[in-house]
C-alpha cells in the first residue's frame, strides 16, 4: 500500500483537522519538555474519540508504522519525542472528566485531562487527586500514567501507580484492554502496575480511573534553615525516625535558595546553606502535635531557625519559591540540565558532597532542589549551550551524578522517566538479564515493537558501546528477540 | 539465615534442560488460595533471613523464604511495621508467598496493599537467570515495574528470591468501634465514613454489625472516635479476619457450597447473602454452589474460590486480559518450567469459560 492511501485511511478515521501533514504545523510537536532533542514525525493524529484511537493503531499496525503517543508534551526525558517516519498520536483532545464519584472516591477521566483539573473538579465534594508533578497545571493524566509521575507529596500519598485503580485502552493491534476498574485489586499478576511507567510502549490509554482522597482538615508548612547541608540531610532522617511521615519534605541548597529568592521573594534566608520545607497535614490536633515534635527534631539537628506558616497565604508563599525553583535557576544561566536520580536517605549528604566535587571538576555550577523525604534529587546543572562543548560537559556531569546515585544504591530516575535521555545511564543500572527480560515483557504487549520505539529500555548493543555492560566478543544472546 | 539462591538457580536450569516442571513452594500455608502445583517441588522455604533493615530508610529487604512473622517481630523492635497489613491462614506464611498471593488485609483501601509497598525484587526466571528489578528507594521509574508485577502472580513470572518492602511507623494508638446496621444501609455508611475520616484502617461488616478500626496519632484517633457513632469494640474481630480465622470465613462454609472472595466496586449493592464484607465494601465473602457471575460484572470486579476443590481459581477475567497474562507469563517462563496448579490463574482461558 502506498503512503497516500495510508494517509487517506487515517483521514477517514479522524475528525476534521485531526490529521496534520503540513511540516509547519507539525513543527510545534517536534519536542516534548526535553527540548534538547527534536524529531519531525511523518504525521500528527489528533483523535477526539476512543474509536479513532483504535482505528489509527490498526492502520499503523497493518503498515508497520511506528506510533508515539503524546499528551501535553511536558515530559522531561523525551518520552514523547516523535519518531521520524512515524505517527505522533496526540491524545490532548480526549479531555473529558467523565465522572467524579464522591461515594467511591474515584474520578473516571480521559487521558488528555490535565492533572490539576482533576483536583479542581473534585474540590467541591471535598476530595483531591494526590500526585502533583511540578507541571500539574499543564501535564495530563495519560502522560502521568505513562511516566508514573510523582510530585512533592509522594512521601505520604505515593506515586501515580498508588493512585490509579484502573486503565482502559488499546494494544498496538487495536485490541481493547481493560486492566483494573473500580475494585481495589486485580486478578493475577499485577498488569496495572506494569502499565505505569511503561512510557507508552505497552498500552495506548483512553480512560483512567483515579483514586481520590479527602482534603485534609488542617495543614501547615514549616521552613527550617541550616548553616550546614549535611545537618539538613540528617534532619530529614531524624523526622522519619521520630515516626512522623510529613505530606512533603523538600530541600534546597544555597544556589537554589538564592535564585528562588531573587525571582519570587518567598522569604527564604539567603545566608543559609540549605533549607527544608516540611508540610504536615491531617486532623487539627494531630498537625499541632506533629508540629511540636518536628520542631524539636529540627532544632536538635542544628537548625538555625524554623518558620511556621499556618495561613494559606503564608503557606503558598513558602511553596512558591520551591515551585518556582526551576524557572528561577533558568534566569541565572542560559541553560540548565535537570537530573532526577534517587538515593537512600542516608546517602543524601554523601551524594551532595560528591555533586559538589564534580561541579568543581567540570567547572559548571549546580543548584540542588529535591524531594528530600523520598531521596529524589533534582540537581540542576547550569551551562551555556552557545559555548562550544558545554552541553557535552553538562551531559557528562549528569551521567556522573546518576552513576553516583546507582553506586549509593539508588536509581537513575525517580519520576521523570528514562525516555530518550537516560538510555545510557540505564546500562549502568541494569545488566543483560534484566534488559532482555524487559524486552520480552514489552513484546508480550507489542510484539513488533511499534509503540514508542527506541525509548525507556536501551538495546544490548547500545550498552556494549557505552561500555556500561560487558558483552563477550560481541555475542548477543537471544538474537531472535526484538531490540529497541 | 541461609542463601540458597545458587542451588535454586541450578534447580531451575536443571529442570528446564530436562523439560521438567517445577512447583514453587514456600511454607505451604496458602493452599486455600494458591495450591501447590503438580511437578517437582522447588522449596524456597530454606532461603531465608533479613538482608538489610535500616529503620530510618523505611525499607526492609528479606529473602523470600523468611516467615512473615519473623519480619514483623524484627520491625516491631524498632516500632515499625510493614506499610500494609499482611494476611495469613492458620499457619504462618513466607514473604514470597505473601507477595505471590497478594495477601493484603483490611487496611488495603486506606494504606494500600502488598503491591503498594513493594519496591524491588530479585527473581529467577524460567530460563534460570537471576535478575534484580526495582530497588530499595521510594521512587524509581527506571525499567518496567517487574517488582510489582509479581504481586498476585503466584509464581507465574519467576521464583521470588528476595524483596524490598516499604515499612511504616506503628501508629501510637488504635481504636475499634462497632454498631448494629441493616444490610441495606451498609454501603452508604461505609462510603460516608471513607469520604470524611482520614484515620480509618478498617471498615467491615458481618452478622449485622458494622466494624470500624481507626489508627494513627493519639489526637487523630481521639478526634475520629468522637465523630464515629457506635460502641467501643476490640481487636479480636480484626485479628480473626487477618488470619482467615473468623467463623464466617471457614472453608467449606457451614451453609455448604464453596467460599468465594469477590473483589468489586466498594459501593456495588449488597445482596444480603454476604458472609462478611471487608475493604470498605470492596471485598465480599460468599458461600456459593456455583461460581459467581453477577458480582463480577462491574468494571474490574472478579472472584476467587478460597479452599475446596476449586481453591485459588479465578472468575471474571476477560479474554483479552487473560491472553495478555498468558503472554506475560511466557515472557518470564518461555518453556513453562513453572507448573500451574489446575486451578491457577494461569489456566486463564479455562477460568473465563468457567
Amino acid at each position: 500500500m502506498t503512503t497516500p492511501l495510508v494517509l487517506e485511511m487515517l483521514r477517514a478515521n479522524l475528525p476534521a483537522e485531526g490529521l496534520i501533514t503540513d511540516p509547519k504545523a507539525i513543527k510545534p510537536f517536534e519536542s516534548d519538555g526535553l527540548t534538547a532533542f527534536s524529531a519531525m514525525p511523518w504525521v500528527v493524529c489528533l483523535p477526539d474519540r476512543e474509536s479513532q484511537v483504535a482505528a489509527v493503531l490498526r492502520i499503523c499496525r497493518e503498515h508497520s508504522i511506528p506510533v508515539v503517543t503524546r499528551g501535553a508534551g511536558t515530559g522531561l526525558s523525551g518520552g514523547a519525542l516523535p519518531v521520524a517516519k512515524g505517527v505522533l498520536l496526540v491524545l490532548s483532545r480526549l479531555n473529558k472528566i467523565k465522572r467524579i464519584d464522591a461515594q467511591q472516591l474515584t474520578a473516571v477521566v480521559e487521558p488528555g485531562v490535565r492533572n490539576l483539573a482533576v483536583s479542581e473538579a473534585a474540590a467541591s465534594v471535598g476530595l483531591f487527586y494526590a500526585p502533583d508533578p511540578s507541571s500539574q497545571i499543564a501535564c495530563s493524566i495519560g502522560g502521568n500514567v505513562a511516566e508514573n509521575a510523582g510530585g512533592v507529596h509522594c512521601l505520604k500519598y505515593g506515586l501515580t501507580v498508588h493512585n490509579v485503580l484502573g486503565v482502559r485502552g488499546y494494544l498496538m493491534t487495536g485490541e481493547p484492554v481493560a486492566i483494573g476498574g473500580e475494585a481495589f485489586d486485580v486478578p493475577g499478576a499485577d498488569l496495572l502496575a506494569v502499565v505505569h511507567g511503561s512510557e507508552g510502549q505497552m498500552v495506548v490509554i483512553t480512560e483512567v480511573t483515579l483514586r481520590l482522597r479527602q482534603i485534609p482538615r488542617s495543614k501547615l508548612v514549616m521552613m527550617a534553615a541550616f548553616a550546614v547541608v549535611s545537618n539538613a540531610a540528617d534532619a530529614v532522617a531524624d523526622v522519619i525516625s521520630a515516626g512522623i511521615i510529613p505530606a512533603g519534605m523538600e530541600m534546597m541548597d544555597k544556589l537554589a535558595i538564592s535564585a528562588a529568592e531573587d525571582f519570587v521573594g518567598a522569604g527564604y534566608p539567603k545566608d543559609a546553606d540549605a533549607i527544608l520545607l516540611i508540610e504536615l497535614d491531617g486532623d487539627v490536633d494531630e498537625v499541632q502535635a506533629n508540629r511540636t515534635a518536628v520542631e524539636r527534631v529540627l532544632f536538635a539537628a542544628s537548625a538555625d531557625s524554623v518558620v511556621v506558616a499556618e495561613s494559606e497565604t503564608e503557606q503558598a508563599r513558602l511553596w512558591l519559591g520551591r515551585k518556582a525553583a526551576f524557572p528561577a535557576v533558568g534566569r541565572i544561566a542560559p541553560d540548565y540540565y535537570c537530573m532526577d536520580g534517587t538515593i537512600p536517605r542516608k546517602a543524601v549528604a554523601g551524594v551532595l558532597q560528591r555533586i559538589g566535587e564534580l561541579s568543581q571538576r567540570y567547572g559548571l555550577q549546580v543548584a540542588n532542589v529535591f524531594h528530600a523525604g523520598d531521596g529524589n534529587l533534582h540537581p540542576l546543572i547550569l551551562y551555556d549551550a552557545n559555548v562550544d562543548g558545554e552541553l557535552d560537559k553538562a551531559e557528562a556531569f549528569g551521567n556522573d551524578i546518576l552513576a553516583a546515585c546507582v553506586e549509593a544504591g539508588g536509581s537513575v530516575t525517580g519520576e521523570h522517566g528514562v525516555g530518550i535521555e537516560k538510555l545510557d545511564a540505564m546500562c549502568g543500572q541494569f545488566g543483560r538479564i534484566e534488559l532482555e527480560q524487559f524486552a520480552r515483557l514489552r513484546a508480550a504487549f507489542d510484539p513488533d515493537g511499534l509503540l514508542n520505539p527506541g525509548k525507556a529500555i536501551p538495546t544490548l548493543t547500545r550498552c556494549s558501546e557505552v561500555g556500561g555492560m560487558h558483552v563477550h566478543a560481541g555475542e548477543l544472546p537471544f538474537r531472535h528477540l526484538p531490540r529497541f | 539465615m541461609s542463601d540458597d539462591s545458587a542451588q535454586l538457580v541450578d534447580a531451575v536450569r536443571y529442570a528446564r534442560a530436562r523439560q521438567q516442571t517445577l512447583a514453587i513452594a514456600g511454607l505451604g500455608s496458602r493452599a486455600a488460595v494458591a495450591p501447590i502445583a503438580d511437578g517437582a517441588v522447588l522449596n524456597v522455604a530454606e532461603h531465608r533471613g533479613i538482608l538489610r533493615y535500616q529503620p530510618e530508610e523505611l525499607v526492609v529487604t528479606v529473602r523470600a523464604g523468611t516467615p512473615v512473622r519473623e519480619v514483623i517481630a524484627e520491625l516491631a523492635r524498632h516500632r515499625q511495621m510493614l506499610a500494609f497489613e499482611p494476611t495469613s491462614f492458620a499457619r504462618d506464611g513466607s514473604i514470597g508467598g505473601m507477595i505471590a498471593a497478594d495477601a493484603s488485609g483490611a487496611s488495603r483501601p486506606f494504606a494500600g496493599g502488598v503491591r503498594d509497598a513493594l519496591l524491588g525484587v530479585e527473581i529467577i526466571n524460567g530460563l534460570g537467570e537471576q535478575g534484580r528489578f526495582g530497588g530499595e528507594v521510594m521512587k524509581n521509574v527506571a525499567g518496567y515495574d517487574v517488582a510489582r508485577l509479581q504481586c498476585g502472580a503466584r509464581g507465574s513470572c519467576g521464583v521470588l528470591l528476595s524483596a524490598s518492602l516499604r515499612v511504616a511507623p506503628i501508629p501510637d494508638c488504635e481504636r475499634y468501634i462497632r454498631r448494629a446496621l441493616a444490610v441495606d444501609e451498609v454501603c452508604a455508611a461505609m462510603s460516608e465514613l471513607r469520604s470524611r475520616e482520614p484515620s480509618l484502617t478498617g471498615l467491615a461488616y458481618a452478622d449485622g454489625v458494622l466494624q470500624v478500626r481507626v489508627a494513627g496519632s493519639e489526637p487523630a484517633v481521639k478526634a475520629a472516635s468522637a465523630r464515629i457513632p457506635g460502641d467501643g469494640g476490640d481487636s479480636e474481630f480484626w485479628r480473626q479476619i487477618s488470619r482467615h480465622a473468623h467463623p464466617n470465613l471457614s472453608s467449606p462454609p457451614a451453609s455448604g457450597g464453596t467460599l468465594w472472595r469477590v473483589s468489586s466496586a466498594p459501593n456495588a449493592p449488597l445482596t444480603g447473602d454476604e458472609l462478611l464484607v471487608d475493604w470498605a465494601g470492596g471485598v465480599r465473602w460468599l458461600a456459593l454452589d456455583s461460581p459467581p457471575r453477577q458480582a463480577t460484572s462491574a468494571p474490574g470486579g472478579w472472584a476467587m474460590a478460597v479452599g475446596g476443590n476449586r481453591a485459588g481459581s479465578i472468575r471474571g477475567l476477560d479474554q483479552a486480559t487473560s491472553d495478555l497474562l498468558s503472554r506475560v507469563r511466557l515472557a518470564f517462563d518461555p518453556d513453562s518450567v513453572f507448573a500451574a496448579s489446575s486451578n491457577d490463574a494461569r489456566g486463564e482461558a479455562k477460568a473465563v469459560q468457567g
